[in-house]
């Protein structure tokens, strides 16, 4: 394979010098001043070294995770985790990054490749996250629900057997297909159908949907949204649920 | 009798991510990184999926601080008179401005006495570009903002006539319309 001079270079210097430099150099590339991105470049080829599968270039690996946690933090999305992004965040973002590296060969070709890649890591891993979050929560409102239900059983111990079979729900596969099926053709208002959601998928309260809402600088009702609203749309959809003949088929089914 | 709690039951056991694309496609999605077909997939599903949605409005990164944006003009290119941007019937004047490859198509259909909509398109390559932040403001009023969905549209209305600054920030691109005049003359 051919390389560049700029490379040869690159390849011969210490680790800590190219630490100098690719500091400096990642610096003018972030303000859109000419810069050398070789040193950043050669930083990532070594850090990603293998042999048997395994990193060979502890120092370079080390080296890179100083230079790009900054960038990482900055793509950690506030929105996400308005409580600053811990440290353990920054540490899952590196461990799917490694295991990526692990599972295929990366090679970036520019340093706009290589933190874009490390971009994109860092928002996928920020959306497994929130999906986890969300999951959780949905078993703990149905584990709730459910346990409200049974009028007599809502022991701890109840509760965590529960918990610990979440495959235990009350609604099979396709009543559960069937809903969200029925609920997307009587919910025409893509604005409604979106606030349900929210509302019972994430488990949102009212005054946090209409907190996001104005933010996104969504109207509702041609007005800033505001809870009392947000609460009054979903009473309204709930009723509209509730006399549907089909879903109460569902329903009194189960 | 079906009761509240019941539909709440299965609303809450209903939604699921089985049939959403991966975090990586997602991602990529959001960040406006996949190639045109993969774009169009993903941005057809997230139409559709309140938690997509959400997920996108949520983990996209906030802007980049001032001083790491690029910061891009963009220029008018001829207007040319189009069907409305969403394919309404009215034939409104788009006016198209284009910084290096970003692409904002503008309409401003017939205005209510002197209450404006402006309905807009965030591209990049030809593609609509999702989740953008785009903010107008008049003159030292207050500025408005508002975020493209999962096809790059946003909309502004209850407009009063006067000349606007539109930006559009994705990811460390800032791209700024410096001037839109909103008038019956126009």
């Amino acid at each position: 394979m051919q390389h560049s001079q700029g490379e040869h270079a690159a390849r011969e210097l210490t680790i800590g010098a190219l630490a100098d430099a690719c500091l400096r150099e990642t610096a003018r590339w972030r303000y859109n001043e000419a810069s050398d991105t070789q040193f950043c470049l050669e930083i990532f080829r070594r850090a990603l070294l293998r042999s048997d599968a395994v990193f060979v270039d502890e120092p370079a690996r080390e080296t890179l995770v100083t230079i790009y946690t900054s960038h990482i933090r900055a793509n950690i999305s506030r929105k996400a985790f308005p409580h600053a992004p811990g440290d353990d965040m920054v540490q899952q973002v590196w461990l799917r990054f490694w295991q990526a590296a692990t599972n295929g060969s990366l090679e970036f070709r520019s340093l706009e490749a290589a933190l874009g890649y490390l971009r994109m890591v860092t928002v996928s891993t920020v959306i497994e996250a929130r999906k986890l979050e969300w999951r959780h929560q949905r078993e703990l409102a149905l584990v709730d629900l459910t346990a409200g239900e049974e009028a007599g059983d809502q022991s701890p111990l109840a509760m965590s057997a529960l918990r610990a079979n979440p495959a235990d729900e009350p609604f099979n596969a396709l009543q559960r297909a069937r809903f969200r099926e029925r609920c997307r053709e009587l919910i025409q208002d893509p604005l409604s159908y979106r606030i349900f959601w929210l509302r019972y998928s994430m488990g949102l309260p009212p005054r946090e949907i209409a907190r996001q809402l104005a933010d996104s600088g969504t109207r509702l009702r041609d007005r800033t949204p505001t809870p009392r609203a947000v609460s009054d749309l979903i009473d309204q959809v709930m009723k509209q649920l509730a006399a549907d003949l089909e879903i109460r088929d569902l329903l009194q089914s189960d | 009798m079906i009761t509240q709690r019941k539909i709440e039951q299965i609303a809450i056991a209903s939604l699921d991510d089985e049939l959403c694309p991966s975090s990586e496609d997602l991602a990529s999605f959001i960040l406006g990184d996949l190639d045109g077909p993969a774009q169009l997939r993903v941005a057809a599903h997230v139409r559709g999926c309140p938690l997509c949605q959400q997920l996108a409005a949520i983990c996209a990164p906030q802007p980049a601080p001032d001083s790491a944006l690029r910061h891009l003009v963009a220029s008018l290119t001829a207007p040319i008179a189009a069907v409305g941007l969403r394919g309404d019937d009215e034939r409104d004047t788009l006016r198209r401005y284009v910084a290096a490859d970003i692409t904002v198509e503008l309409t401003v259909p017939p205005p209510d006495g002197d209450s404006w909509q402006l309905v807009g398109q965030v591209l990049r390559s030809g593609m609509g570009l999702p989740f953008s932040a785009v903010q107008i403001q008049a003159g030292r009023r207050r500025p408005r903002t508002s975020r493209c969905d999962a096809d790059g549209f946003f909309s502004f209305t209850g407009l009063r006539a006067g000349a606007y600054r539109v930006v559009v920030e994705h990811g460390q691109v800032r791209v700024e319309i410096t001037s839109l005049i909103l008038s019956h003359d126009d």
